[in-house]
């Protein structure tokens, strides 16, 4: 690294396959990173205080807009505690539509990221190839709720919109398109040399740190963790259907914990979703969607109630949490957390970035799927000079490519 | 207390607790919702325990197996900031995963908890985000640096916090100033509502 | 300020996201895409605001967030069009009562600079590509006598 390449740029995401503003610092020897730290925060609007100043209603758009990858997994979950709390029950129809909504976005999830990790080592053709096909079950959710991004589907007691037998048709194509086209996904990403080369044995998560670090969902599935909060405490319809733990040696590969591994998992995940969508609509019982379809009447309810409940959820990107607490007699939600699932994976940055090089930094960053974006801007320490120096995202980008040329290069 | 068979079921986890922390334990609700049509049940556990059981009552989970905490959530109730540390038993164990609920109330004047992070590494996070968000000390954590909110924010203002330390003097409403000038009272400390209410 | 005729050429845009919630952003990344594939118009997303014509804005910017903006904006040469995308960037949105909120952007923004907004909550593709479209048809206002 000469002088010349250390320049700074001052803001944040630079490509936009990065969505949000993130920071890390690498402590470095040389090409190999020796530390590595998390700077979140360039992101908080303050979402939990705002929410406890509106009433449950009114902060179900809000939870919809804490991410707008993961939109359902917040109202899901925002709903689920608030009924916990109030003791209402959702109706079992309302039930299987949110199975079903919460299935197609893990598809949605799943290809996006699958474009976003061969976007960081320099495959633009596979980018643009996921991302052609994930327009497939956007268009399958638009068709359903009438949005391609924030669904507004939620109510506490229920959903807004039917899945009505006329709908059916147009689940299933989307669902054989997926399915014909999941043995080209799997050429591409589980087969294919030199992206085995730049995931394999790549940014490794230990069993060990994986439970120790309460990391969750694809990250530590991908170490052989046994963690799915589907299976583990079903929520919503999961109770009625039939699934397993994905896990790279349920499918014959070793459970690792690389790159490699987690691409597995969340490419594994994908037909799982779509036999789950299948088992919904077979099983989809009759009768209301909204328990209680007078908001007024509900908000009155909702006014009264004392509680406290939780929300659990299996988001895309692993297990995610809402507490909600309510007072009797006051309007507001009394109190609101909410944990993403970035929030708890953070933490397992140290261990995957350790002992690897600058080149492999935006495969790492990008494998755990992170929420709360990419990296804007790394600053780096040479421990040998004591120099700081700043790369910009574009300039790993390009170093990250040229390891993939290298390595190809170097193939016979 | 070495060999714990797993999965624990409630009424195993309701004694094992029971037993080993004595009278530091009150207020103990267990739970079941059922869901679906198979009516599988979301099981949970709710107790509150004294301070100074508080590591005691972690250590207990963390026998059990390697402990998945799932985040701490905490709220002002006036007189005292309750936590909740929310920790998840039996993962693993299809449809037998207990949500085990530790709350400690730590009185205003002594806002004070011990760290837990040698028992727990992945708890960093959650204590550093109540530590400024709440205005709690933890004791003995590892890394005290402000995790969310930018160094030029004030040190004294506690985004979650409903008395003086809080944020309605700082917040703002975009839309029309008159909106935000509902003045907190004491019974309820918050900005009163919305204005169509 | 008039342009030369050098500036007749396709629109360069950078994004910025100022904490937004990825709606939007995912949204520019779908108009990129093979589906709406906006580069067949010459619209290119560039990695620095130094190559800009246009500056693509989303969230309703969050206050760690604030200067950084500021010096994007800055660093933007003249003549700029700036896209307030979503509604989150044009009027804060659902985020109107945080003290973690400094926005929304166009009160932050130098007097006299043009602004396209593009409404949505998150935007549209298409609607998006209207808007880049109106950034266009301003800055082709500008052009000089000098053909």
């Amino acid at each position: 690294m000469s002088d010349k390449n250390t320049y700074q740029v001052p803001i944040g995401p630079i490509h936009p396959a990065f969505k949000e503003p993130f920071m890390v610092n690498f402590v470095l020897d040389g090409e190999t990173i020796v530390d590595a730290e998390a700077h979140p925060g360039m992101n908080h609007r303050g979402v939990e205080f705002m929410g406890m100043h509106r009433n449950p209603l009114k902060v179900i758009p809000l939870a919809e807009r804490i991410c707008g990858i993961c939109s359902i997994v917040h109202q899901h979950m925002f709903t689920t505690a608030t009924e916990h709390a109030a003791g209402i029950e959702p109706t079992e129809r309302a039930r299987y539509i949110r199975t079903i909504l919460a299935e197609l976005e893990r598809i949605h999830s799943h290809v996006l990221w699958a474009g976003v990790a061969a976007h960081e080592i320099g495959f633009d053709t596979h980018l643009h190839f996921t991302w052609k096909v994930r327009e497939r079950v956007m268009d399958l959710l638009e068709y359903i709720t009438g949005n391609r991004v924030n669904y507004a589907m939620w109510t506490i007691g229920g959903v807004n919109r039917d899945i009505t037998k006329k709908m059916y048709p147009k689940i299933e194509d989307t669902l054989l398109y997926y399915e014909s086209l999941y043995g080209k996904l799997e050429d591409i990403f589980l087969g294919d040399t030199s992206i085995r080369l730049r995931t394999r044995n790549v940014g490794i998560l230990t069993e060990e740190d994986a439970l120790r670090l309460c990391g969750v969902g694809p990250t530590v599935r991908a170490s052989g963790v046994r963690k799915d909060v589907r299976i583990d405490q079903p929520y919503a319809a999961y109770g009625d259907l039939d699934l397993d733990y994905v896990i790279p040696s349920s499918f014959g590969y070793e459970n690792t914990g690389d790159v490699f591994s987690k691409t597995l998992v969340r490419l594994k995940e994908i037909p799982q979703s779509i036999d789950l969508i299948r088992q919904c609509v077979d099983g989809m019982p009759d009768g209301d969607i909204d328990s209680e379809p007078r908001k007024a009447v509900l908000i009155n309810k909702l006014k009264k109630a004392d509680g406290e409940g939780i929300g659990r959820i299996e988001a895309p990107r692993g297990e995610a949490f809402h507490y909600v607490r309510l007072e009797g007699g006051m309007e507001e939600v009394a109190n609101w957390k909410v944990r993403a699932s970035t929030y708890n994976n953070l933490t397992t940055y140290r261990p995957m970035f350790m002992g690897e090089q600058i080149a492999d930094i935006p495969i790492i960053a990008a494998c755990i799927d992170p929420c709360i974006g990419c990296m804007d801007r790394a600053e780096v320490v040479d421990v040998r000079s004591g120099e700081r120096k700043h790369f910009s995202h574009e300039e790993l980008h390009r170093l990250s490519v040229e390891k993939t040329k290298m390595l190809l290069g170097g193939l016979p | 207390m070495k060999s714990i068979k797993l999965p624990m079921s409630m009424d195993q986890l309701e004694a094992y607790f029971k037993k080993h922390l004595g009278q530091g334990i009150h207020d103990l609700r267990r739970e079941e919702i059922k869901k679906g049509i198979k009516r599988k049940p979301m099981k949970l556990i709710w107790f509150t325990v004294d301070r100074k059981y508080f590591r005691k009552a972690v250590m207990l989970v963390s026998q059990i197996h390697i402990p998945h905490l799932s985040v701490t959530s905490g709220s002002d109730r006036g007189d005292f900031v309750e936590l909740i540390y929310h920790f998840a038993v039996n993962y693993g164990h299809p449809g037998d995963e207990v949500s085990v609920n530790i709350k400690v109330h730590l009185p205003k004047d002594d806002l004070t908890i011990p760290t837990i992070t040698d028992m727990v590494p992945g708890a960093i996070t959650t204590e550093r985000e109540k530590q400024e968000f709440l205005g709690i000390t933890v004791k003995g954590i590892p890394d005290s640096r402000r995790l969310w909110l930018d160094e030029n924010f004030p040190r004294d203002r506690y985004p979650w916090r409903w008395d003086e330390t809080g944020m309605e003097s700082m917040s703002r409403y975009v839309h029309d100033e008159s909106e935000a000038s509902n003045p907190p009272t004491a019974k309820n400390p918050r900005r009163g509502g919305d204005k169509d209410e | 300020m008039k342009l030369t005729k050098t500036f007749d050429k396709a629109l360069w845009v950078f994004h910025v996201n100022s904490g937004s919630c990825n709606g939007c952003d995912i949204e520019i990344v779908a108009a990129l895409t093979p589906r709406y594939d906006v580069e067949r118009f010459g619209i290119k997303l560039v990695g620095s605001p130094r190559h800009a014509d246009v500056l693509l804005f989303t969230g309703p910017v969050t206050r760690k967030m604030k200067e950084r903006v500021l010096r994007v904006i800055d660093q933007t040469p003249e003549p700029k069009v700036v896209m307030v995308v979503g509604n989150c960037g044009s009027t804060t949105g659902v985020f109107y009562d945080s003290y973690a909120i400094d926005g929304p952007i166009d009160t932050l923004l130098p007097p006299g600079t043009h602004i396209v907004y593009v409404t949505g909550c998150p935007v549209r593709p298409e609607n998006l590509i209207n808007g880049v479209k109106e950034a266009w048809l301003y800055l082709e206002k500008l052009r000089g006598d000098d053909k």
